[in-house]
Order: structure tokens, then sequence, then C-alpha cells
């Protein structure tokens, strides 16, 4: 590949997503990379928000119908396979695309990804937006991707590794998808961010990415964001990918207060993550000023070797109280539960069924462990007895504690369970 | 629960269902052969007065079975009409109905227990209890069919739940037996009272055949189910 002179670089920005959803991860690439005086005038670019369900060829036929020169992907596990079949065809269909992947999935295991898939040649490691634009700087310049920091990529027949890249430290220097108009919101799919990072360390989550401390957008910045999607056209409601939304209390202060002019006008916010152990009447009135008509949140496991393997805790009265703090203010509780923890046996799953159950927190949810790239049980799996797919989507296999032939029992006896908790007036 | 010879027969059955609601129930169930929902009313009237729950017997899988053992020439396909029937009216409504299938398993029908849970899994029933319901039933003989039948409903999504045997004839199988998520229906067999593992396990039913009970083995029970089962007994 070469500098590619006057012509405009085009690149494709691809998610396959949940049903109804729009990438986030993209609309901020999108968002820096088109601010961007580097890349101004040099290079297009055009998104594609599909869903998980388009067959991989069809969406190869809408990618290569935009002749893509770039074409980055955000992965996940849900959607690693359709995206590595789609890599394929493209690779064949045009071989002087450049095929970027960035994402959860692939970043912690950049090296194996390249190893085992040749059809990708650059894999983003960390946050995206400033090494996406950067690699796009270096492509448009030089025609290929060498000195990028926070990249994997190919010299030759070698996979090498570029430094990490920096977390950004002020997130406001990121612009606001939604601000800038680059993400439109849709109801019930927009979600915002108010802060990257996780106070938790769970064994099994890449919540946190990584990222160590916490770093927090500004106050006026998401005001802005949260009156621009509350007032969008056709939206009634939305949510937050923040994985506590109750980080402090005077964090949930804030939100409440800027939240409630749009809950009073009808606009709702689902599935708010929240750490329920520290939600109490006041708390729950919080939440409920701010149109929150549904939380989402653990207790993942009630089973002391479990809540030991994945550095959790759980006080059961606590988790109850936050659960009835909750209904009093007319707010439902999804209760998540994961079978195949280790540590946790078919008993152990059970118990927090039951626990769960007696609580009646409006909705029950409980599926089977995936162990995914760059989580500790990714990385002690093994050694902790848990046999696992290395394909994605992870799921496990067996436990030291759960046979393969009883987990799936658990998963369809679960099933069951939820059916006969749903079913009331 | 509404149980009874055959609810839907009981002239007072809407008002009897709208005073559990008015009570405060949430979650209302009748126990019924499902004849009188194939009547599209019927389903819509139910699910509307709030009728969320059914259980339904099937003895058989096989249509002349079961209608030879009720009694009644297409009685079988009746039931699944009215099933389907509901399900359709619950699903048009956008609201969340469990139905069980509950088949009592004697002498005559328990070669035929996983056809009948393959019939339960066709028409897109939540669960099916198999329920010991012949104290002259073959443990022994019967044990290939009841794993099977078990082993059908987990493949296809649903879940089997074996009640009136215990953990030491049906080993591997120990999660359709255990009863750690709900009350036992009866009483044990006194002859389970002399096992060492009397309070740990469901036990066979109370009207087991004396000549039945050889085929109980204690030293069958997998020793990791047996501290696991102490273990959330003693968490209840």
């Amino acid at each position: 590949m070469s500098g590619r002179g006057s012509a405009t670089m085009r690149c494709v920005l691809l998610a396959l997503n949940s049903p109804g959803y729009r990438s986030l991860a993209l609309g901020y690439l999108r968002a820096y990379a088109e601010e961007d005086t580097a890349l101004a005038g040099r290079v297009g670019f055009e998104t594609l928000d599909l869903d998980t369900a388009v067959d991989p060829w069809w969406a190869a036929w809408r990618v290569l119908g935009l002749e893509p020169d770039v074409l980055g992907v955000s992965v996940t596990c849900w959607n690693a396979r359709s995206v590595y079949e789609l890599c394929r065809i493209v690779r064949a269909a045009r071989p002087e695309c450049t095929i970027v992947l960035g994402g959860p999935e692939v970043g912690p295991v950049a090296e194996q990804v390249l190893a085992e898939h040749p059809e990708v040649d650059v894999v983003v490691r960390g946050e995206g937006e400033l090494t996406f634009a950067a690699l796009l700087t270096e492509l448009e310049h030089t025609g290929a991707v060498r000195r990028c920091d926070g990249v994997t990529v190919r010299h030759g027949d070698r996979i090498v590794s570029t430094p990490d890249r920096g977390l950004v430290a002020d997130l406001d220097l990121l612009p606001s998808p939604y601000l800038t108009g680059v993400l439109q919101p849709v109801d019930g799919g927009a979600y915002l961010e108010t802060y990257r990072g996780c106070p938790h360390r769970c064994a099994y989550c890449f919540e946190g990415k990584g990222y160590g401390r916490i770093r927090s957008f500004g106050d006026e910045r998401i005001k802005a964001e949260i009156d621009l999607v509350a007032g969008a056209p056709g939206v009634h409601s939305f949510s937050f990918i923040d994985p506590v939304f109750n980080l402090t209390d005077g964090r949930l202060a804030k939100l409440a207060q800027w939240l409630e002019p749009h809950a009073a006008h009808g606009t709702r916010l689902h599935t708010i993550e929240v750490d329920i152990e520290r939600i109490d009447d006041d708390a729950a009135a919080l939440l409920r000023r701010a149109g929150v008509s549904s939380v989402e949140t653990g207790p993942q496991t009630i089973g002391e070797a479990a809540l030991d393997a994945c550095s959790r805790s759980f006080d059961a009265e606590r988790f109850a109280d936050g659960v009835a703090a909750l209904a009093r203010h007319g707010i439902s509780t999804e209760c998540d539960l994961i079978v195949g923890l280790p540590g946790d046996d078919v008993c152990d799953f059970l118990a927090g069924l039951r626990f769960v159950f007696g609580l009646d927190p409006g909705i029950v949810q409980s599926s089977t462990l995936h162990v995914l790239p760059g989580t500790a049980l990714w990385e002690r799996g093994h050694e902790m007895g848990l046999e696992f797919d290395r394909e994605p989507p992870h799921e496990i296999i067996a436990t030291r504690d759960i046979g393969f032939r009883d987990l799936r029992r658990a998963e369809v006896l679960a099933r069951s369970l939820q059916s006969t908790y749903r079913a009331r007036v | 629960m509404l149980i009874g010879a055959e609810p839907f027969r009981h002239p007072q059955l809407p008002s009897v269902v709208a005073a559990a609601r008015s009570a405060g129930c949430q979650r209302i169930g009748v126990e019924t052969d499902a004849v009188a929902l194939r009547s599209e009313q019927n389903a819509h009237g139910s699910i509307s007065a709030g009728i969320r729950h059914l259980r339904v017997r099937i003895l058989a899988g096989t249509p002349g079975l079961h209608d030879a053992l009720v009694g009644t020439p297409g009685a079988l396909d009746a039931s699944m009409l009215g099933v389907d029937t509901f399900r359709a009216c619950a699903a048009s409504a956008d609201l969340p109905v469990d139905t069980v299938a509950e088949i009592p398993l004697c002498r005559h029908n328990v070669h035929d227990a996983p056809t009948a849970v393959g019939l339960a899994v066709q028409h897109g029933f939540d669960r099916v209890v198999l329920r010991v319901a012949d104290a002259g039933i073959g443990i022994a003989s019967s044990m290939p069919w009841v794993r099977a039948a078990c082993d059908t409903g987990v493949v296809n999504g649903v879940w089997v739940e074996v009640d009136g045997l215990p953990f030491c004839v049906l080993p591997g199988h120990e999660l359709h037996v255990a009863d750690l998520l709900r009350e036992r229906a009866g009483a044990k067999s006194p002859a389970c009272g002399a096992c060492a593992l009397d309070d740990l396990c469901g036990g066979a039913a109370a009207g087991t055949a004396p000549d039945q009970l050889s085929d109980l083995d204690p030293s069958r029970i997998d020793a990791r189910w047996a501290e696991r089962v102490a273990r959330a007994r003693g968490a209840r």
C-alpha cells in the first residue's frame, strides 16, 4: 500500500448489535475522528449499525457496496463469529481494504486474533478514539500502520504490538457522539456514558476494561447529552451504560436533578445498573424522580466460595432492603444470577434462585457464565477448574463443581422457574 | 391453584377467579384438561380474568393410549388444542403464562413417558412433572423410561421434574428428583426411614409396594450430591 494522494479515504465503521441498539463505541470513534484536523477533508466516514441477526454474507454485501478503504469493526463476544466470517468475505472480495478490529473481545488477545485470523490487518487495543484516529492518519499518509501506539499489526509475517496508549485523562476532550450529531437517539436504544471504569473488580467481568481508576465526563456535557437525548423526538426511554449508576450519593442526586424535568414529561430510564446494597429509601426516591422504571443488579451468586473466587461481596439483608426500597417507590428490580461460576455447585445456584424469588423483585434473569478475554477468569480459568469454549462467546462447558450435563440441566431448570415467576397479573 | 374434577365445568369459576384477584393473588392457576380452552372465547376470558398458570394432566403422549386411559376418544387432541389456543391468546395479548404438563406414571403408561414429554415440548409447555402414581410400578424396569423422558425434556429446553422417586434409583439425574425448590407432594415410604440418608432424600412415595423397595439402594447416591443437598437444606 502507498499514500493516497488527494483521494478521500473511505472508512466504514460496522457494528453487529443486539436488535434495536446503536453502537455507542462507533459513535465515539467517529465523533473524535471527524473532529481530528489531521483527517479533515481526507477521510470520509459511513457507519453501519446492523444487528446480530443479519447474515454475515448480507452484512458483507452492505459493506462492500460502500467500497471501503478501511473497515473498522466493533467486536464483542456475541458478534465475534459473525464478524470473522464477514471479514473473510470482505478480504476475499476487496483485498485492498484494511480491516481493523477493536473492542473488548479482541483488544486483550490482539496477537492471538491476528494469528488465528489472517483476514484481519490491525487490532486496536484499549480505548479506541485516539488510537483509531492516529491509525487512520498514518494509513492515509503512508499506506501502512507501523508506528501508531495502541495497536497490534502484521509486519511481514510477524505480529507486532506497539506500546500501549495511555488512557485519555480528560474525557471531555472526546467529542460527544450525540452532541456532534454523529449518533441519533432512538427510542429505547440510546445509551449515555457518564464515566469510564468500575469501582468493582469482579473476576468474570470486563466492565472496568482494565481502566484502573474511574474517569468522569464533565457535568455540563452530561447534562447537555441528557437534554438532547431525552428531548429527541420519539424518544420515550433511554438508559446509561455506567456499571454503577449510583456510584456516589452526590452523583445520583445530580443526575436525578438533571433527569427530573424529562421524567415529569414521561421519559423513562430502563435497566439502570445499580449497587443495590447501597439503595435506601432516599436513593430510591431519587431514582424515581429521575424517571427510573427498572434497575438491574446482581447478586450473580450467593455462594461463599464463588463470591470469594470472583472477588465479590454480598450482604443478603442489605440486598433485600434495597429491593424492598425500590419496590416501595414503584421501581422493579431485575436480579441477575450466573450459573457456572467457580466455586458454585448446582445447589448454590438453586439457593441463589430461591433467594431472589423470595424477594419478589419483579424480574429474575439467569445466564450461563461466559469467560471473557481480559477478565481474571480468562487468565486463571484453568487453575480454577473452568473448562470453557475458547471460541466466542466463550461459554462455560464444565467446572470443577458442575459437569457439562448438570450445567445444561441447570439452565433449563432456571428457565422453567423464571417462566413460573413471570406469569402473574 | 384451582383444582377439582374439572374447574372449567364449575359455573362459579369466573367469580372465584375474580375473588382471588380481589384478594390480591397475582399468580392464579387452574388444573384442567384444557378442553374448554379450545374455544377462543374461553381462552381469552380466562386470560382476561387473570388465569396465568395451567396444569394439564396428560396420561400419555400417544393419542390412542391417552384416550384409552381416560375413556374418551379424541381427548388428547382436544386437550392439546385447548393448550395451544390458551397460549396463542396469551401471546397475542403479550402476557406471560406458564403451562405445566402433569403426567401421572403407572405401569400402563411409563413406557410412553418420553413420548409424552415430546408432546409437551411440541405444544410449548414450560415444564413437565412426572408423578409416580402407582405403588405397583416396577421401579427398576421403569427407570430407563424416566431417564429418557428427563433427557428428552432437557435437550428440548423443557424441564422435567420427577416426584415420588428417590435419588438412589436415578443416579446421574439427581437434579430432576431433588426437591430443593418445592415441598414434597406427599409422604415418603416408611422403608425410606431406615435409610441413612432419609433426611436428605425425597424418598419413594408412601404407597410404594414392598417388593419394589429392594430396588432402592442408597449406596448408589453420589456422595457429592449428598453433601450438596445437606448444605442446601441447612441453608433453608
